[in-house]
């Protein structure tokens, strides 16, 4: 096994039983996550790109293929989930610091750093705030700091942006990828948006339709505005992966 | 757009009615010596509820209720909501003993109440496993359903964060069942009076049930009315209870799931 390698699924396989026997939903998938990197699925709507989330974090078995995750990086696996699933008893802090108090022990340190952290997206007047008194883009900012307070090794991200509003969801895409390149996370990120996919990702993979197989991936090489969502699409070469992307999703 | 009635509109209807009752009653009763004897009056209720309170020891047979039924509710709750979330660690133990549970849970109390008896004696005891017994089962049942409900994206979350199965249960299981507990915890507390109550008119020295049985055995109807007055004071006094638990659910929901150092930090 390549030792850069953080993630490797190879020859995945995955299938549901339905009224007529088996329904193949992932077909051979093959994905290198290289450690470090982020690589972006995209993939027509219902074509398997959770399914694929769901059995790395072993919520979901496969039918056949291997999937790797590097041993050590395993302690340090984060994810943000489709819907924030804030517990809603929780406050906005409380709610942040589930994954560090899941790993262990609660120190005063730990919760500073959180404090600060939600501060940095914007949510430092909201700490005490339960879930019910947050708007739709505080819930996912509070998901996605809970992804990150601990300074995860691997994050799992599905469609953590697809409830936001379209603004919201520029500024924090940018803020997003700054922390993830701080963090120096490998992150795996599921999203339908091929303008996200190309801001966002080192690598695309893109998905075809049920049974998803991969049909090409991308390596997003940004002239102009890499660390800026906005900016990013002044580049020529954003067009021209767009374009590329929307027809190999439309095939 | 409608607005909604204020509170001092609403308890003002609630005193003409509560008052208009009262007089009619009264009326009735000084018009019709039949009605005064099988239901008293308002009148006679007052001063036999004056006469327990001074020389009745009103208090007291107050307090035996009370402790009565606030015990075996305590224990009725605690058991049966212990067991019915313990269930969520084993989808196949829960559906196994599910049927077991409803069968004896679907025993009518009364049907129990002479085997208590042989068991516990006539002493306090009895009456607290009658309340006890009269709680349990819907406990049981509304926690198990509780556990059960939980929404799956909130235990993957957990899981997804590396949660071991106790981590996911005290951390998000029993905190997300609390509301089953609570709406539990409201039925449960006029069926741990009725407990106590059926326990006291089975065999007793002591209690508001004793009151009622023995002023009812001398046809003395506005005496036994007044001991059920005693009884109602008693339901409110626990379904107020019930109420303050309910309005602070979010913080009892924090302390039973989140670390302290993080629950008490500014």
């Amino acid at each position: 096994m390549p030792s850069f390698l953080d993630i490797k699924l190879k020859s995945v396989s995955k299938a549901f039983p339905s009224d007529t026997g088996e329904l193949f939903v992932l077909d051979s998938i093959d994905i290198n996550v290289e450690c470090g990197k982020m690589v972006c699925i995209v993939g027509p709507s219902g074509c398997g790109k959770t399914t694929i989330l769901r059995i790395l974090l072993g919520l979901e078995s496969r039918t056949s293929g291997q999937v790797w995750i590097r041993e050590t990086r395993k302690k340090g696996l984060s994810f943000i989930p489709q819907n924030p699933c804030l517990l809603p008893w929780r406050t906005a802090l409380q709610n942040a610091a589930f994954g560090t108090e899941i790993r262990g022990e609660m120190q005063k340190e730990d919760i500073a750093r959180i404090s600060d952290r939600l501060a940095l997206f914007g949510l430092g007047d909201f700490l005490s705030f339960l879930p019910a008194q947050l708007s739709g883009g505080m819930c996912q900012r509070v998901a996605i700091v809970r992804a990150l307070e601990s300074d995860p090794s691997i994050l799992i991200c599905d469609e953590p942006f697809s409830s936001i509003d379209f603004v919201t969801r520029l500024s924090l895409n940018t803020e997003f990828k700054a922390l993830c390149k701080l963090i120096g996370c490998t992150t795996m990120f599921v999203t339908h948006n091929i303008e996200e996919a190309i801001f966002l990702a080192d690598q695309i993979v893109v998905l075809s339709s049920v049974p998803a197989r991969v049909i090409r991936t991308y390596e997003p090489r940004l002239s102009i505005g890499s660390e800026d969502a906005v900016k990013c699409r002044r580049a020529p070469e954003f067009s021209v992966l767009f374009n590329s992307i929307w027809e190999d999703l439309k095939r | 757009m409608r607005m909604p009635p204020s509170k001092a509109k609403i308890w003002a209807w609630r005193l003409s009615i509560l008052v208009l009752m009262l007089i009619l009653w009264e009326c009735w009763g000084r018009y019709s010596p039949k009605t005064a004897f099988f239901a008293g009056t308002p009148s006679q209720i007052a001063s036999e509820f004056h006469d327990l309170l001074v020389n009745g020891k009103l208090y007291w047979h107050f307090l035996v209720t009370g402790g009565e039924a606030i015990l075996g509710l305590a224990m009725g709750m605690t058991v049966g909501t212990a067991l019915g979330l313990s269930l969520w660690y084993s989808r196949m133990a829960g559906e196994v003993l599910r049927p077991f549970f409803l069968a004896v849970g679907s025993l009518p109390i009364l049907a129990i109440a002479p085997l208590m008896i042989v068991w516990f004696g006539v002493g306090f005891s009895m009456k607290v496993a009658l309340a006890c017994l009269s709680t349990v089962f819907v406990a049981f049942s509304q926690a198990h359903r509780g556990a059960s409900s939980v929404s799956k994206d909130y235990t993957e979350m957990a899981i997804g964060f590396g949660a071991s199965g106790n981590q996911v249960f005290f951390k998000v299981v029993l905190p997300a069942s609390c509301d089953w507990v609570f709406a539990s915890m409201r039925l449960n507390v006029g069926f741990s009076l009725l407990g106590a109550f059926i326990g006291e008119f089975i065999s007793s020295s002591q209690g508001l049930g004793h009151v009622v049985l023995r002023a009812a055995s001398l046809y003395n109807v506005p005496r036994a009315l007044a001991a059920s007055l005693g009884i109602t004071l008693l339901a409110c006094i626990f379904d107020r209870l019930a109420s303050y638990i309910e309005a602070h659910r979010d913080r009892l929901m924090q302390l039973a799931s989140v670390p302290h150092t993080l629950l008490f930090s500014k």
